[in-house]
């Protein structure tokens, strides 16, 4: 191994950059980022997992103390779902300051989510946080490119590159040698992020996240790869530093901040968004109307209820109302919710379409951007992605759903002859209590797995791959047809 | 050990060089002589295969170059014009660094076991590199100093050819004299050593053999012994003012 040429030109470009001072430079400065990132991200991650801890507490407190009512009572009291933040968080923040935080679960409406952190925040939010992914994805590529302009181009400018060819060496000897020799200097910078990360991971029993970190750090090696393969290939190719520094720059310029954000107007410009005035106004009126246009074409809920009451006159084998075991009041308000849920459905359909269609669009941009795939595989990883966000309202939905109909189930079968019916057929002096508010499960958010999350971002994953190959072969290539002018 | 057969080399229609054939055998030191663009230098890089012939044979040990780059090239060792070192490295360190390139392709070849760093700096100082400059940085050496790590270079690889392209243009009076002690030492080894260079004097006393370039063509060769200092003067500079028109294909 130590007689090979490989690792000759790997230790002699080693040695050759730390002597340049630029290696420690930027290491340093790595290693003075990641660790302000991390404690930053860490920081942030304990502070909005306690706020989110304690406002779950205080929302299930109030739930189950909200004293005696009638359920459908409860279900205008509501309750809360509250989005949790992942570990990845302190890493990726992703779409979580933009994107609510929590949904207010009410009956007969379908809310979108709230609290969004951004709001709260200064203008001077709006130039970006400093995590450990802003490090990975845009800085650390352009130390990359810093680091490896000079490759090939200065042995070109100090003539040194006669000498080196004029040696018994491969072309593929002299590519790996650079090649490795860079990887060198990259890991000596990365792989200490790396492993404090997984030590935080271990030591805060965030266990369930190590493959979702490692995958992400697979990610992060196949990006810089990409870069890593550029920065040789361009150097190769370029007759002066200077040219290779310009046209690398470039490079970063436009596939790490241009096409991303021009791929976001182009998007928004193709499928613009409703405003929330247009979307209110819109969603308002189909509620007011929805008996108009609703189950089956009734004009209003009195309808509504005879149709039941009858059915279920039928149904239990009376003659007269007052006679019914169950409450028709239970029955019929479950089915203004299950009407509004069409609406709701539609509704809501119309800003998922939207927001899929924006992100279709912008999704292509990994086609031409490597940070675009890295950064909606890395959102996904840490579960802060549009899929993710859809997800839990998608969850929270449901769970309201459920509770309503449990809620509205409990009217159906117990007002009329269970306990705190005195007072005849109505539901409303119905009342239930503390015990029946805590015998209803808590909202929790089940995570999308890792399987669903890779397979929701797979076009990302092999635009990774497909860049780390494409850039590979562009810097083999460029290696091989070296030429001393 | 050095020999071309019918060797030339176009760049579109422009001919640098004319079915040029010579031999340099071990133990001889070939001058070329000629003005700029005489094809010296094309005939250097056609044999360290930085250029491809456009026909013809380059060989060394009877090797193609093109053929069998990586054989041809363990078996020279290349000192141009100016030779560039890595400024970050010792001359020690790049000494060591170029031969170990050239150790891991020499493993067949007699002489070419791994040598020790003692045995790195005994060649340097025989090169003539001042101890003192030996683990200093090369970004400090004079363009003598950085010759002789090239020539320590040849000795520590056990080279059977060099190939020297204008190695003592630039050099004072002093470093071009003891870098031609050395390759007359390097000759005495049996290397056989090809030099293109502007120096005429040199080229008389150092070389066994030289020939006259100019525009592609090798129009004269002879043994350095068999012309004088001053003859040799007449002699190029009449071939240079005798041919004003492109000399004829042979």
């Amino acid at each position: 191994m130590k007689n090979s040429a490989i690792y000759r030109i790997v230790i002699k470009d080693f040695v050759v950059s730390i002597r340049s001072g630029k290696f420690w430079t930027l290491a340093g400065f790595v290693f003075i980022f990641a660790s302000v990132s991390l404690w930053l991200g860490q920081s942030q991650y304990n502070r909005v997992s306690t706020i989110k801890a304690e406002a779950i507490q205080q929302a299930r407190h109030q739930w189950e103390n909200q004293g005696e009512k009638n359920p459908h009572g409860a279900g205008h009291f509501g309750s809360v779902a509250f989005k949790p933040i992942t570990p990845l968080y302190m890493i990726e923040a992703g779409l979580t300051d933009y994107v609510g935080e929590w949904v207010y679960l009410e009956t007969h409406k379908q809310n979108s989510a709230e609290k969004r952190p951004a709001n709260d925040r200064s203008v001077l939010f709006r130039f970006g946080q400093i995590t450990p992914g802003f490090l990975f994805r845009f800085l650390i590529p352009l130390f990359v490119i810093l680091l490896g302009y000079s490759t090939f181009s200065s042995e070109k400018e100090q003539n040194t590159l006669r000498m080196l060819l004029s040696q018994s060496i491969t072309s593929k000897e002299l590519f790996y040698g650079k090649l490795l020799s860079m990887f060198l200097q990259l890991a000596i910078m990365i792989v200490p992020v790396f492993l404090v990360t997984m030590g935080m991971f271990l030591m805060q029993d965030f266990s369930p996240f190590i493959p979702h970190m490692f995958i992400l750090f697979m990610a992060y090696v196949l990006y810089l790869s990409t870069f890593v393969f550029i920065a040789i290939g361009i150097s190769a190719r370029s007759r002066t530093s200077g040219s290779a520094l310009i046209l690398l720059f470039a490079f970063w310029l436009i596939s790490t901040i241009l096409i991303p954000r021009l791929t976001v107007t182009i998007s928004e410009i193709l499928s613009p968004p409703f405003s929330s005035f247009d979307l209110k106004v819109t969603h308002d009126e189909k509620q007011d109307n929805k008996y108009v246009y609703g189950y089956k074409g009734r004009d209003d809920f009195s309808e509504m209820y005879a149709e039941i009451e009858s059915e279920l006159m039928q149904e239990y084998g009376v003659g007269d109302a007052d006679s019914l075991e169950v409450n028709p009041f239970g029955f019929a308000i479950e089915k203004t919710e299950e009407e509004g849920q069409i609406i709701y459905d539609k509704t809501f359909g119309q800003i998922n379409d939207l927001y899929k269609s924006q992100n279709k669009l912008h999704r292509k941009s990994v086609a031409f951007s490597p940070l675009s795939a890295l950064h909606f595989l890395s959102m996904g990883l840490a579960h802060n992605d549009l899929q993710a966000h859809e997800d839990f309202l998608d969850q929270a939905e449901e769970y309201r759903r459920d509770l309503m109909k449990t809620l509205n189930m409990d009217i159906a079968y117990n007002s009329r002859k269970g306990k705190n019916n005195e007072e005849g057929n109505s539901h409303l002096p119905y009342v239930q209590g503390e015990e029946f508010w805590k015998s209803i499960r808590t909202f929790e958010y089940d995570e999308l797995g890792l399987i669903k999350i890779i397979s929701n971002h797979k076009y990302d994953v092999i635009s990774l791959f497909l860049w780390f190959f494409a850039s590979a072969f562009f810097a083999n290539w460029s290696v091989k047809k070296l030429k001393i002018n | 050990m050095l020999e071309t057969k019918n060797l030339t080399k176009k760049f579109g229609d422009f001919t640098a060089l004319h079915n040029l054939n010579l031999k340099v055998n071990s133990g001889e030191i070939f001058c070329l002589l000629g003005a700029n663009g005489a094809g010296k230098s094309t005939t250097i890089n056609l044999f360290l295969n930085f250029l491809k012939p456009s026909s013809g044979q380059a060989l060394i040990d009877g090797l193609d170059v093109c053929q069998y780059p990586l054989e041809t090239k363990s078996r020279f060792t290349y000192i141009p014009e100016n030779l560039r070192l890595y400024p970050q490295l010792t001359g020690l360190e790049n000494l060591d660094f170029f031969y170990g390139l050239s150790h891991t392709q020499n493993q067949g070849l007699p002489n070419t076991g791994k040598v020790s760093k003692d045995q790195l700096i005994e060649v340097l100082n025989e090169a003539g590199l001042p101890s003192e400059f030996l683990h200093r940085r090369v970004s400090s050496y004079s363009k003598g100093m950085r010759q002789k790590v090239g020539i320590a270079l040849a000795m520590v690889k056990n080279a059977q050819v060099l190939l020297l392209d204008e190695p003592t243009s630039g050099l004072d009076p002093q470093a071009s004299n003891e870098f031609s002690e050395l390759l007359i030492r390097m000759k005495s080894k049996g290397v056989a050593i090809l030099m293109a260079t502007h120096d005429l004097w040199r080229a008389r006393d150092t070389g066994s053999h030289i020939g006259i370039m100019k525009q592609g063509h090798l129009l004269e060769s002879f043994e350095a012994t068999t012309i004088s200092h001053s003859d040799l003067e007449s002699l190029y500079l009449s071939h240079m003012y005798r041919h004003k028109t492109p000399i004829r294909e042979e």
